[in-house]
């Protein structure tokens, strides 16, 4: 029986509902979407003992305020905003039980861009397409297809307060190791192409040895970058339309690359220069406007190596 | 057979690239193997999305490998000359022409020194081929526009143009799926929806699938729209 979860007193900037993304459907051109920090998200639930594809709450920014309208377990992950219950600082990594007619806020920027709360038993919506995430531009899914409002209540199946699972931490080492918060600029590792034939030795000379900014116009959708201009060889910047991967760099006829996030268009017609690899996009999740960053290639052979360690951290926490 | 690319998108995603053109040829062994795939159920492949001449195969390196995809390509690959072409699947739809539907058809049958009705003519004649499915929930990339339509597009762009507008664009016609801005001209307009995911089938059109206008009377529209929001309210 579904139970009342917490309501929304202050909803920030962008506040959704995103489990690890919807599958099988980008042929028909339904977007991905999903957490954007899926790292965050998969150890939130793994802390309160959820499949670790369960939905849970995406916060941008700061500044959001929610009551508890039951007990719960909940994690709070990703970003830090120094999260408070009832006013007093609380920790994040950690399954926390939380009481009915308390309050959370996130009052303060200490680092990242998105921050996670998951709950035992997750959050109670209908999955459209075999997914709880929002689709923010086609306007399902998730809480009503839309960001959150205050006055919005989101609901559990239902209450479970099993103590196995109150108290569990993720290792703070790990989670430095993942986000490399302090780094200026970052490093973003990626694998090159897949139309290399669209771009020229000084392309990449360019793309890998000059740092780039995230200019202001970013969101769930991509990143723009702003840097030095990256030339197109003969061919041109455009192709025949074609699949846009999580993570792909793509390089339109001005010159500034951009970044495809969990919100893309499922195809696209701009030469991909790049990709970023799958565990360096938690990373960039977490980074925005003004934040620096350098482009390090890897080799196609060892990304699975990088994948499969990702996943080990990620399967510590049981 | 020409020879298949295999070229990897990412850490995670292999492209299955068939040549260099869009034409039917090569859309249909992109579709073929498609099929051929699912029909395997290969372990740890998480999302197939095929286009114009690629196809892209998603997967989880925890279970899967994109050498190992290679190898389960391959002899599908060689037999599919022999798989019988699916069925073909024609679906219809509704426009109203010119007027306040399609702002742009006198100019577009002046350019091209045709009457409207004869535009609306050779326009509905044909059978579109529907080569993929992307950029936004059921939104079709046809190909076949016959030659006497072909327009360059609007050197400024349109702003706002509503969402069930049929244009041509260059060699191409097309049908709005989403209000925005369009560099196309706009001849007419349809009341069907084209993405429902409430439906079974989430999109109306399929890769692979043909779209045929239909030329209706704006009176058949309004009666065709009623009937859309009367369904819309019951849900």
């Amino acid at each position: 029986m579904s139970v009342q979860f917490l309501k929304v007193l202050r909803p920030g900037i962008l506040s959704t509902v995103q489990d690890t993304g919807r599958f099988g459907y980008q042929r028909l051109g339904y977007t991905q979407s999903g957490a954007m920090d899926d790292f965050a998200l998969r150890i939130g639930n793994r802390l309160v003992g959820n499949p670790e594809n369960e939905a849970g709450l995406e916060l941008t920014y700061i500044d959001e305020k929610f009551l508890f309208a039951c007990d719960a377990i909940i994690a709070i992950t990703g970003a830090d905003y120094y999260p408070e219950i009832n006013g007093k600082v609380v920790p994040m990594w950690q399954s926390l039980l939380v009481k009915k007619d308390s309050i959370i806020s996130f009052p303060d920027w200490k680092y990242g861009a998105r921050a996670y709360i998951c709950v035992r038993g997750g959050l109670d919506v209908k999955p459209v397409l075999n997914s709880k995430s929002t689709d923010l531009k086609s306007t399902f899914g998730g809480y009503m297809g839309r960001k959150l409002r205050a006055g919005d209540v989101l609901s559990i199946p239902g209450v479970d307060l099993t103590s196995d699972y109150i108290g569990r931490c993720f290792p703070e080492e790990l989670i430095y190791n993942n986000y490399r918060w302090h780094d200026c600029p970052l490093s973003i590792r990626v694998t090159l192409g897949p139309e290399r034939d669209n771009y020229t030795e000084k392309s990449y000379k360019t793309l890998l040895e000059s740092e780039y900014e995230i200019s202001e116009k970013l969101d769930r959708q991509g990143y723009q970058l702003k840097g030095l201009r990256i030339e197109h060889s003969s061919k041109g910047p455009n192709i025949i339309t074609n699949f846009t991967s999580l993570g792909a760099v793509q390089v339109p006829g001005a010159g500034n690359p951009i970044i495809l996030m969990k919100d893309r268009q499922t195809t696209g017609g701009y030469a991909k220069i790049a990709n970023v690899i799958s565990p360096d996009i938690s990373k960039l999740a977490q980074r925005g406007m003004g934040d620096k960053i350098l482009f390090e290639s890897v080799d196609i052979s060892q990304t699975r190596e990088l994948f499969i360690e990702q996943e080990k951290i990620i399967a510590r926490q049981n | 057979m020409e020879k298949v690319q295999y070229i990897h998108a990412s850490d995670c995603a292999l492209i299955v690239s068939f040549g260099v053109d869009i034409c039917e040829t090569i859309n249909k062994k992109v579709l073929a193997l498609l099929k051929a795939l699912e029909k395997e159920q290969v372990a740890g492949v998480v999302e197939i999305v095929p286009t114009y001449r690629d196809l892209c195969i998603s997967y989880n390196p925890l279970v899967q490998t994109a050498e190992n995809l290679i190898e389960v390509c391959k002899p599908l690959l060689n037999n599919l000359n022999h798989e019988e072409a699916s069925e073909k699947k024609v679906v219809e739809v509704p426009v109203v022409y010119g007027g306040e539907y399609g702002l742009d058809l006198d100019y577009l049958a002046a350019l091209h020194k045709l009457s409207p009705e004869e535009v609306i003519e050779i326009h509905s004649a044909l059978e579109y081929r529907i080569y993929m499915v992307g950029f936004a929930p059921g939104f079709p990339y046809m190909g076949g526009l016959d030659e006497r339509l072909h327009t360059p597009r609007r050197e400024v762009p349109n702003p706002k143009v509503p969402s069930g507008s049929v244009g041509i664009g260059g060699k191409q016609t097309n049908v709005l799926t989403i209000t925005g801005p369009s560099g196309w001209w706009y001849i007419g307009m349809t009341p069907l929806v084209f993405a429902d995911v409430e439906k079974e089938d989430p999109t109306l059109f399929k890769p692979g699938d043909y779209i045929k206008f239909k030329p209706i009377t704006p009176e058949e529209y309004e009666l065709h729209k009623e009937k859309v929001s009367e369904q819309g309210e019951k849900q």
